[in-house]
C-alpha cells in the first residue's frame, strides 16, 4: 500500500480541481506534505493544486520511494462529482503499488449509497529538476484575490495581452491589456488596501498571453488571496490560497511571458 | 469633449448601453452643446434608439465650441458595441465613483476613465473608434397626432400577459379605449401559438389623447427593452404615434436625460402585403470627409456607375422611396470611406436586401424530353467577363510572338 487517504467535504477541492481542468492527465503527487496535482500545457504553463495533509481525515504514505502517477483528470473530476450537490460524501482513496489503478471508494452517509471506482493509471516519464518557485525571486506582491479577479474581468475586452509592470516607483502595480477594440489599463497603488505584501527589488515588465490568464481567472474566484512574484526571465508566479471552513488549499500557476525581440 | 458622469448615473449609462446592445452593433456617440447623444439603429433601419444625456446629467460637460461651428452642429464618433459593452456590464459589484469621457475631434480614439470608490483604484481604457460618420435622424419623436402615457410597471404588467416568444404587438386604438393582441384579426393562425388579447380604457392611463383612430402594428422586443429600462429607474412611459405605416416613437424623459425609442410600424389591415423591411426609418449615414486619396476619381466614378442590380436579383415589386434612399446612402458610404477595417467592409454588404420571391420554373408540358436548361446566374456571367481571359483559346499569338507548340488540348 503506497497511498492511503480520506476525506470528507471535498466540495471545495472538487470545484478547484473541476476550473484547473484544461487538459486530460494530470499528475498526482501524494507527499509527506500533501497530495499535489499537476497538470503541464506545451511547457508554458503549469497549473498545480495542492491539498495539504490536514485537509484529510486519514493520511498515510508509504516513506520508502517517491510516488508519481498520471490520471486522468477529467474522469476523477467527475467521480468527485457523482452524488452531485446533496449528501456529504466521505472519499478514500488508495494506490497499492506502481502501475495499479487508483481505487477510490465514495460513500453516501445517509443512503448507504457506495460506489466504488478505479482509475487507470500511466508512468511518468520526464522528471523535472528545477523548482519554478525558486525562479520567480525578483519581485512578489500579494493582493486581495476579488479585487484582482474583478479588475481582470474588465481588462477582458477580447484583449489578446497582458501587460504586467511592477516597479519601486509610481505607479508601482500596472496592468495593461491591448486588444484589437483598443487599450485598457489599471494601476495599483503599493499602499492600498488590497495590497498586503509589495516586496520589489527592480522594475520589470512582462508581457503574457491574455488566453493563459483568462484559464486561471475560474479558479481565483474561490481564492481570498493571491501572490503575484515574477522573476528575472520574466516567469509568472500566482500562488492562491483557497480558504474553505479554516482549511486552507494552494493552487500555483506559473505562466512563462512572451518573446519580444529587441 | 470631456464629460464626467458621478457615481450614480454610471448604472445609467451601464444599463442605456446595454439596452442599445440590444438593438444595434454599432453606436453612434454625438456631443453637443447641451447634451450627448447615444445612438443606434438596427440592421434594418426599422429601429432607432437614441438616448440623449443633457447637461444636467455629468458633473461636468465641457465643450470645444470651436469645433461646433463646422458644418455639423456636433462632434460624432462611431463605435462598435462589442467594444463598449464589456466594460460597463455585469452588475454594480464595485462602486463607481466616477465615470470619464474624453474625446477629442477627428481622433481615432475616445478614452474612458473610471475611478472606482474602494482603493482609488483608477482604470483608463482607450476604445478605438470605427470610420468617423455622422447620423441625422429624419424623424422627429412628437410628430405623432397621439398620445399615451402611463407608468412602467403598468406597462410591464401589459407585457405579462404576452409571451416572450411573440415578436410583434397590435394596438387598436379608438377614442376611449385600446385593444392589445399579440396577432392580427383575420390573418391565418399558427398552430401552437397562444392569441392573447388585452383590452385598456383611456382611465386606465395618464394621458390618453387620440386624434385618429387606427391600427398599429410593431416589433415588440424594442419595446420590451425600453419597458425594462424605464423600470428600473421608474420613469413614465410615453407613446407618440400616428396611423399604422407611420413610426412609432416610445419616450422616456427624465431631468437629466431623454430616451427615444422610434419603431418602424405596419398597419395590419391595410399593409398585409407589404414587409417591415420596407418600412425603415429615413436615416441618412453621412462621411464628413469628402476625399478619400487611396481610391483616385476615375476609379470613383467607375464605382459610382456600376449596376449593381446586375449581381442581385432586386426582384422586389414594392420597393420603397426611403428603402432605395438607404441603399444609396450605403454605396456612397463604400466610395467615400477609407477601407480600414475588414469588420467595416463585411457590415458595408448588409445594407442589401436579399429577393424574398424566386421566380418560379416554366415546365414545358408537350415536351417533356427537352428540359429548358437552369438560366444562366447573373454571377456566371460576371464571372465569364472577370475570368474572360479563361475562355479564350489557350494562346494568343499576338501577346507572346512566335508559336513555339501548337495547342495540344481538343477542344
Amino acid at each position: 500500500m503506497l497511498f492511503c487517504a480520506e476525506i470528507t467535504d471535498f466540495k471545495i477541492v472538487h470545484n478547484v480541481l473541476r476550473s484547473i481542468a484544461i487538459k486530460d492527465f494530470a499528475i498526482l503527487r501524494p507527499m509527506e506534505e500533501g497530495l499535489k496535482v499537476t497538470l503541464d500545457d506545451m511547457k508554458c504553463v503549469e497549473t498545480s493544486a495542492y491539498i495539504p495533509c490536514n485537509m484529510f481525515s486519514f493520511y498515510r504514505i508509504s516513506e520508502k520511494e517517491d510516488i508519481v502517477l498520471k490520471v486522468s483528470l477529467k474522469t476523477l473530476v467527475e467521480i468527485l462529482n457523482i452524488f452531485g450537490d446533496d449528501g456529504n460524501p466521505n472519499l478514500k482513496l488508495t494506490y497499492n503499488s506502481p502501475g495499479s489503478p487508483l481505487c477510490l471508494v465514495m460513500k453516501h452517509k445517509d443512503e448507504n449509497i457506495t460506489v466504488d471506482c478505479e482509475i487507470r493509471t500511466m508512468n511518468v516519464d520526464e522528471t523535472r529538476a528545477l523548482s519554478l518557485a525558486d525562479e520567480c525571486d525578483l519581485n512578489k506582491i500579494v493582493i486581495n484575490a476579488s479585487i484582482l479577479v474583478d479588475l481582470l474581468q474588465r481588462l477582458d475586452n477580447f484583449a489578446d495581452e497582458i501587460t504586467l509592470t511592477i516597479s519601486p516607483d509610481p505607479p508601482y502595480f500596472t496592468l495593461k491589456a491591448t486588444g484589437i477594440g483598443g487599450e485598457s489599463e489599471v494601476n495599483i497603488s503599493k499602499n492600498s488596501e488590497s495590497v498586503t505584501v509589495f516586496q520589489c527589488i527592480k522594475t520589470l515588465t512582462s508581457q503574457y498571453s491574455f488566453n493563459l490568464i483568462r484559464q486561471i481567472l475560474k479558479v481565483m474566484t474561490y481564492a481570498n488571496k493571491v501572490a503575484i512574484s515574477t522573476g528575472e526571465s520574466g516567469l509568472l508566479g500566482l500562488q492562491l490560497v483557497i480558504s474553505s471552513e479554516e482549511r486552507h488549499m494552494y493552487v500555483e500557476y506559473y505562466v512563462t511571458s512572451i518573446f519580444i525581440p529587441e | 469633449m470631456d464629460g464626467i458622469i458621478p457615481g450614480a448615473n454610471v448604472k445609467v449609462l451601464a444599463r442605456a448601453i446595454n439596452a442599445l446592445a440590444k438593438i444595434g452593433d454599432d453606436l453612434f456617440i454625438e456631443a453637443k452643446k447641451e447634451m450627448l447623444t447615444l445612438t443606434t439603429l438596427n440592421l434594418r433601419k426599422t429601429i432607432c434608439v437614441r438616448y440623449h444625456l443633457l447637461n444636467s446629467f455629468f458633473s461636468s460637460y465641457e465643450i470645444d465650441e470651436n469645433e461646433l461651428t463646422q458644418q455639423s452642429r456636433d462632434i460624432s464618433c462611431k463605435i462598435h458595441m462589442k467594444t463598449v459593452l464589456p466594460l460597463l456590464k455585469g452588475g454594480s459589484s464595485r462602486e463607481k465613483d466616477f465615470l470619464k469621457l474624453e474625446y477629442e475631434n477627428n481622433s481615432d480614439v475616445i478614452i474612458f476613465k473610471m475611478k472606482f470608490k474602494c482603493d482609488d483604484i483608477l482604470m483608463k481604457h482607450t476604445l478605438r473608434l470605427m470610420d468617423t460618420e455622422s447620423l441625422t435622424v429624419e424623424i422627429k419623436p412628437d410628430a405623432g397626432c397621439n398620445n399615451i402615457l402611463a407608468s412602467s410597471s403598468f406597462f410591464s404588467q401589459l407585457l405579462t400577459m404576452f409571451s416572450n416568444t411573440d415578436d410583434e404587438i397590435t394596438l387598436e386604438v379608438s377614442k376611449e379605449k385600446v385593444a392589445a393582441r399579440n396577432y392580427i384579426v383575420g390573418a391565418p393562425v399558427r398552430s401552437k401559438s397562444v392569441r392573447s388579447q388585452v383590452n385598456l380604457n383611456a382611465s386606465e392611463f395618464s394621458i390618453f389623447q387620440i386624434s385618429c383612430e387606427t391600427s398599429i402594428n410593431f416589433a415588440l422586443r424594442p419595446f420590451r427593452t425600453a419597458i425594462q429600462f424605464a423600470e428600473s429607474f421608474n420613469l413614465n412611459i410615453g407613446i407618440n404615434f400616428d396611423v399604422g405605416g407611420k413610426p412609432l416613437a416610445v419616450i422616456l424623459k427624465n431631468p437629466t436625460f431623454e430616451v427615444n425609442f422610434i419603431i418602424a410600424t405596419l398597419n395590419p389591415y391595410s399593409d398585409l402585403q407589404s414587409s417591415m423591411a420596407t418600412t425603415s426609418i429615413p436615416t441618412k449615414v453621412s462621411n464628413p470627409k469628402n476625399d478619400d486619396p487611396n481610391i483616385t476619381v476615375e476609379d470613383q466614378e467607375a464605382l459610382l456607375n456600376v449596376n449593381w442590380s446586375e449581381d442581385f436579383d432586386m426582384s422586389e415589386p414594392t420597393s420603397d422611396k426611403a428603402d432605395e434612399r438607404s441603399k444609396r446612402s450605403g454605396f456612397q458610404e463604400v466610395v467615400k470611406n477609407k477601407n480600414t477595417e475588414a469588420k467595416v467592409a463585411g457590415k458595408r454588404c448588409k445594407d442589401f436586401s436579399l429577393p424574398v420571391d424566386n421566380l418560379p420554373m416554366e415546365v414545358d408540358h408537350e415536351d417533356m424530353d427537352v428540359l429548358p436548361p437552369s438560366p444562366e446566374s447573373p454571377r456566371a456571367k460576371k464571372a465569364k467577363l472577370v475570368f474572360g481571359r479563361c475562355f479564350e483559346p489557350t494562346f494568343s499569338e499576338t501577346y507572346l510572338g512566335q508559336v513555339l507548340a501548337p495547342n495540344s488540348d481538343s477542344e
